[in-house]
């Protein structure tokens, strides 16, 4: 069974939302099951691949590969590394939460499952796949299902409803109603966050397609291409070529992620979404750009990424200081979590742009401790959504009173969002900033202002929606109580927990993905892995001669910010 | 045996841990009764634990460091979640655990009957780990899991009561600006980091003569950030005040006894980085001496019986800053203790003044209570004298040996703002005692029919508290720079900058430090119990001053238009960028598109259309005309076959030719 690991996580969602065609919207809870079930079994092997990866022997593992088409150098082709494994294992927890978050959908519940299904299915997808073919295509498949999912289950605006309401639609003719009227409704919310991120997508598509013709390899196979494709010696168009694909790969699929100012069509797009789809929206599909850049940009063009990774260190800060003053001032719960979630992916490319084996580790951390402290904060907009019908902040209240359990769960998932050490955001902040000041002290300053700022907004939400006394108006409102509401955050919050507090594994894994990406990048070797036998020898050596303690590891960074200075100049 | 000291200390946190799993998770299975025993129980064992470690520690003289699992470990980030326990965490442990324990008891009265009852020791207990791990740890990542722990459980204890929306502002608040110090604590743990590789403290401070004395002022400096705001020093102490929203029992342990000394415990654990640095340790005396001294003003006018020990709290917390700052580490230390003591002695008596007047805090409506609540009167006046520093009790020989460093090192400056702090801090607290328990009663009606003495259980952790608070100055710290503490944290702190005190010279100052509390008190007695008419004169007279100190010389406004609406505005006008500039664009994109639409529509229906027009008009004429052959009549279609059939031939033969 073990090999078959990864069809079975990509197929399980597929096969599920195949059966469920097949089944009337009548039988809910046969619906419910079927695509609870998928979920199921692709979270449970996606646990085997996670535990079952070796860290020591690194590489990509569980490797499947079906021709598809010889003559283009076409396959379905699927392993995961370090940086893939836990991608994979947050979007299968988030799919499984998600299900059970929309348990009590009752609105075409069966289409809104398949589609669910799908939009998973197709994050995975890109996260195990090893061909850029099937790369990019599960990539525009993600996008598809968003389109429905919002434009049929989500929800509009305060500001829309206030329009559509028989006072607001006195109105109708007013120049503000024609301007603003589109732009606040969950079908423009759709249409923007499509058309968007295929626009980009087609950019890295382009880029995709000239790493393909100029490698002249004819393969998409990442693999083969990140050992031969040798971009620079194009004789045509010199060392130029390599970074033009750098900058559409990495603008492409950085749309997505969203890096500043490409992130437009995010906090519209969370703030439309129906909440399981916010959490896997914010948690897994934003980091589709961080790892297609990974995999693309870093792994088969690792010298033009030395050269050009600044861009990302300076859009970084512009992405956190931005989105946290916008969130800070937003008044719609999903708005600021949204902005929140924009601002946060800032820190993944402050790690990324730096280039260490520390701080690019911190990244993907970072995204697997993102998804899941935004989906919980997602499913819990989501549960206050469903019980008062409103995201404005300043009308609701006191709902503490009501809801203990998800207000309760609220402050850890703020915490988990601020980096609270016991959580896994710690470990993969601290990772990120530690990792990145010697070559961005500036950035990580601001970096730190942004965790501040963070705590600020999420703050004022929170006492916005738990504290102060409450609205009767929502008195009718219910706290989470049964086993099926309750899973999911409590599923979340175990893992952010528990990853926070024993993060070895998942840093063990990440680093085995890591550490050769970063030599190949900067071409310096990393320090072996100290077990307990070295560095009882490294401490014997310091007590010895404590004035020569040289300093034993900090070589390595200094090679590494060496190299990449060299790179830029 | 050692192996046995390092089950214990592992054992320490972990039982408080294990009352806030089991008051979590299934406390509102069960009874208050169970709830509040697990958590008071918890503390008590750790508070047993901590006794045995303290005795191996006192009399072995050795640390122990306990590894308790590997955390972060690989290539060239390597963290251990590891304790110290040295004289200096022993000297913590204990006024955690005890006082900790004394403040639980007490709390299973106050809190009687109170909605949320099995949270509120929930919170407690967590707090009471988190603040463990803070003064426990091996290194600066467990320390700062401790200290954003107890962040977080003092952010939760003072929204305790979450419908108040002061309550939550303020628990808001206490949060964020603590936050605004942790961003200066994290950026000493880098600065560390990247200078040693290492977050150890042995290994750090082995290594520390390495360092630059620029870097060794930087990473003070940001410690001192860090240390500002968790003890709420200037300019970062406006939340303590406010904290004051939340349960009595949080703010006797949290915001007087224990979590606002973090930031004295981080200084002197790294004293060792402090003392290269004479700037960084210039700025710890200047901070600590100006707080001493401006709090206490804020505090002769304030009417809030908690407040006024809030700011007392800050003042105090001041003097402890002031000693690190020039070198009296265990000066500092002994007036953490000693503070403790009395502090969660009056915080816990004036608890039981509020409980007695049914939730009544303005020292404005109380009065004559001495009669009516003699035990909370009795303890409360010896909480008073240890804090204005009289002897025999604890507050005057740790507050006189701070200042009588100041002087002997020739800190002429800070020694007069410590003393002009002293005759405050005397005044204001005798002001308290005599507004609160002597003179008429000004309670309403309703009041003062209800007021009662509070249970024994209440009561019995006060005697505790009251005890130490007389004697703990004398056992800990005498003789002055030669008691018992000094000896027993010499292996940690070192025995402190030598000065040339003369015998003479201490009993002199002792004796000014007598006569100034004196004056304080006399002050009081004058304008409170003598002749209250001058003191509303006095109010009269500096109407202006008097409302500056009542509203805190404007600080939170100040901040409020200085830094909150700014960041709001900013806020505000970065959302109209994103809305108006970065969607304009995106939509003006999507307008370009629309125009390139209509653009090719224009094409579509002039051009190609038109051209498909041309031939389907000529399509239509041809069919117009062909349409005439399809007559009906047989003898057509017979003429037309045949020409086909003939035309087919010809063709044919033509094609068969070439």
């Amino acid at each position: 069974m073990g090999e078959y690991a990864l069809l079975y996580i990509l197929f399980a969602p597929f096969v599920g939302a195949l059966g469920l065609i097949f089944v009337s919207n009548r039988q809910p809870t046969l619906v419910r099951g079927i695509a609870a079930s998928a979920a199921f079994v692709s979270l449970v092997a996606s646990l085997y691949i996670f535990y079952g990866y070796d860290p020591v022997q690194g590489g990509f593992q569980f490797v499947q590969k079906f021709a598809w088409s010889k003559e283009l150098g076409i396959a379905l082709y699927l392993g995961v590394d370090g940086i893939g494994t836990p991608l994979v294992l947050a979007s299968s927890i988030l799919l499984f939460a998600g299900i059970f978050v929309s348990w009590h959908i009752k609105d075409r519940a069966k289409e809104f499952y398949i589609w669910l299904l799908i939009l998973a299915a197709a994050t995975i997808g890109v996260f195990m796949s090893l061909d850029l073919f099937f790369l990019y295509f599960f990539y525009e498949m993600s996008v598809i299902p968003m389109y429905l999912l919002l434009g049929m289950w989500g929800s509009h605006t305060k500001k829309y409803l206030e329009m559509t309401d028989p006072e607001g639609l006195k109105q109708r003719d007013s120049v503000g109603f024609i301007f603003n009227f589109g732009s606040n409704s969950k079908e423009y919310a759709a249409m923007k966050l499509v058309l968007f991120l295929s626009a980009f997508a087609v950019a890295a598509l382009m880029g995709i397609l000239l790493i393909y013709k100029f490698s002249g390899l004819n393969t998409f196979d990442i693999l083969v291409l990140r050992e031969q494709a040798n971009l620079m010696n194009i004789p045509v168009l010199g060392t130029t070529l390599d970074k033009i694909i750098w900058i559409l790969v990495f603008f492409g699929f950085a749309s997505i992620a969203p890096i500043w100012p490409l992130h437009s069509w995010s906090p519209v797009g969370h703030a439309a979404a129906p909440a399981a789809t916010s959490m896997l929206h914010a948690g897994v599909l934003m980091k589709l750009g961080h790892f297609s850049i990974i995999r693309v940009a870093f792994e088969i063009l690792p010298e033009t990424t030395r050269e050009l990774m600044p861009i990302a260190a300076v859009l970084c800060m512009f992405s956190i200081i931005y989105g946290g003053f916008v969130a800070f001032y937003a008044k719609d719960t999903k708005y600021v979590i949204g902005y929140s979630s924009s601002s946060h992916m800032g820190y993944v490319f402050l790690g990324m742009a730096a280039l260490n084996y520390i701080s690019l580790s911190g990244a993907v951390i970072y995204m697997f401790a993102h998804a899941m402290a935004t989906g919980m904060l997602f499913a819990m907009a989501g549960w206050v959504y469903d019980q008062t019908h409103t995201r404005d902040i300043p009308s609701l209240g006191g709902l503490s009173n009501k809801m203990p359990f998800i207000s309760g769960c609220f402050i850890v998932g703020c915490m988990a969002s601020i980096g609270m050490p016991g959580t896994v955001n710690f470990v993969a902040e601290i990772m990120i900033v530690v990792g990145s000041w010697n070559k961005y002290p500036l950035q990580v300053i601001v970096a730190m202002l942004g965790i501040v700022l963070t705590l600020a907004y999420l703050f004022k939400m929170m006492r916005g929606l738990f504290y102060g006394p409450m609205n009767q108006k929502y008195s009718h409102a219910h706290d989470a109580v049964g086993t099926v509401d309750r899973l999911p955050l409590l599923m979340m919050i175990t893992i952010s927990i528990g990853f926070g507090i024993f993060p070895m594994h998942l840093y063990e894994v990440v680093r085995s993905g890591v550490d050769p990406l970063i030599a190949r990048i900067t071409q310096v070797v990393p320090v072996a892995k100290s077990d307990e036998g070295s560095r009882s020898v490294k401490a014997a050596a310091e007590i010895t001669q404590p004035p020569a303690i040289p300093m034993v590891s900090h070589k390595p960074i200094a090679q590494v910010s060496e190299a990449s200075r060299g790179g830029q100049e | 045996m050692s192996d046995t000291i390092d089950l214990l200390i592992k054992l320490i946190p972990l039982f408080p841990l294990m009352a806030v799993v089991a008051n979590g998770v299934f406390g509102h299975r069960y009874s208050h009764e169970l709830a509040h025993r697990l958590a008071w129980g918890s503390v008590g064992l750790s508070f047993l634990c901590t006794l045995v470690v303290f005795a191996d520690v006192l009399r072995t003289g050795a640390s122990h460091e306990v590894v308790v699992y590997r955390w972060i470990f690989g290539g060239e980030l390597t963290i251990n979640f590891a304790y110290l326990v040295d004289s200096l965490t022993c000297a913590w442990l204990l006024v955690v655990t005890g006082v900790g324990f004394l403040i639980h008891v007490y709390s299973v009265g106050y809190m009687h009957g109170e909605e949320g009852f099995t949270r509120f020791f929930t919170y407690m207990n967590l707090f009471m780990v988190s603040m463990l791990l803070l003064v426990m740890g091996n290194n600066y990542l467990v320390l700062f899991i401790g200290w954003e722990g107890v962040g977080l459980c003092s952010y939760l204890l003072i929204g305790y009561y979450y419908d108040k929306v002061s309550a939550a502002k303020a628990a808001s608040k206490a949060f964020v600006v603590n936050r605004i110090g942790d961003a200066g604590f994290l950026l000493a743990i880098f600065l560390v980091f990247v200078n040693f590789r290492t977050l150890d403290y042995t290994k750090v401070f082995a290594q520390v003569g390495q360092l630059s004395p620029e870097m060794a002022t930087a990473i003070a400096l940001c410690l001192l950030v860090g240390a500002v705001g968790k003890s709420a020093q200037l300019p970062l102490h406006t939340w303590l005040p406010d904290a004051m929203e939340g349960p009595t029992p949080v703010s006797a342990l949290i915001h007087a006894a224990t979590m606002v000394t973090a930031g004295v415990y981080m200084i002197v654990r790294n004293h060792v980085i402090f003392d290269l640095s004479p700037f960084a340790m210039a700025v710890v005396a200047v901070v600590g001496g100006g707080t001493a001294l401006f709090a206490a003003t804020i505090g002769l006018v304030q009417t809030d019986i908690k407040r006024v020990l809030a700011y007392s709290t800050v003042s105090q917390l001041g003097y402890m800053f002031l000693g690190c700052g020039i070198g009296a580490y265990t000066a500092s230390v002994f007036h953490v203790m000693t503070h403790a003591f009395f502090k969660a002695l009056l915080f816990l008596s004036a608890g039981s003044v509020i409980h007695a007047l049914s939730g009544e805090q303005d020292i404005q409506k109380m009065g004559g209570l001495s009669k009516r609540i003699p035990w909370t009167h009795r303890l409360f006046l010896i909480g008073t004298i240890a804090i204005a520093g009289l002897p025999p009790l604890a507050g005057f020989w740790s507050k006189d040996e701070i200042m009588a460093h100041a002087f002997n090192t020739h800190h002429y400056l800070l020694y007069s703002l410590a003393a002009a702090g002293a005759l405050m801090t005397s005044f204001y607290m005798f002001r308290l005692t005599y507004l609160t328990f002597y003179g008429s009663s000004r309670m309403d009606h309703h009041t003062e029919e209800h007021v009662h003495e509070s249970p024994m259980v209440m009561i019995a952790p006060l005697m505790v508290l009251a005890f130490l608070s007389g004697v703990g100055g004398l056992v800990l710290g005498f003789p002055p720079e030669q008691g018992w503490l000094h000896g027993f944290l010499a292996p940690v702190v070192g025995t402190g900058v030598e000065h040339e005190a003369t015998g003479g010279m201490t009993i002199l100052l002792m004796g000014v430090a007598i006569v100034i509390a004196l004056m304080g008190w006399g002050l009081a007695h004058f304008l409170y119990a003598v002749s209250p008419v001058t003191a509303d004169g006095w109010v009269e007279k500096f109407s202006g001053l008097y409302r500056l100190l009542l509203n805190k010389y404007y600080i939170d406004e100040v901040y409020d238009l200085l830094v909150v609406e700014p960041l709001k505005r900013l806020g505000m006008i970065l959302d109209w960028f994103d809305r108006t500039i970065i969607d304009g664009v995106v939509r003006g994109v999507g307008h370009l598109a629309d125009w390139g639409a209509s653009g090719s529509t224009w094409v579509e229906k002039y051009i190609v259309y038109a051209g498909l027009n041309v031939i389907g008009y000529g399509n239509h004429l041809a069919a117009r005309e062909g349409r005439k052959m399809q007559s009906g009549m047989v003898h057509h279609y017979a003429a037309i076959i045949v020409a086909g059939l003939f035309l087919l031939a010809l063709v044919v033969q033509l094609v068969v030719q070439m």
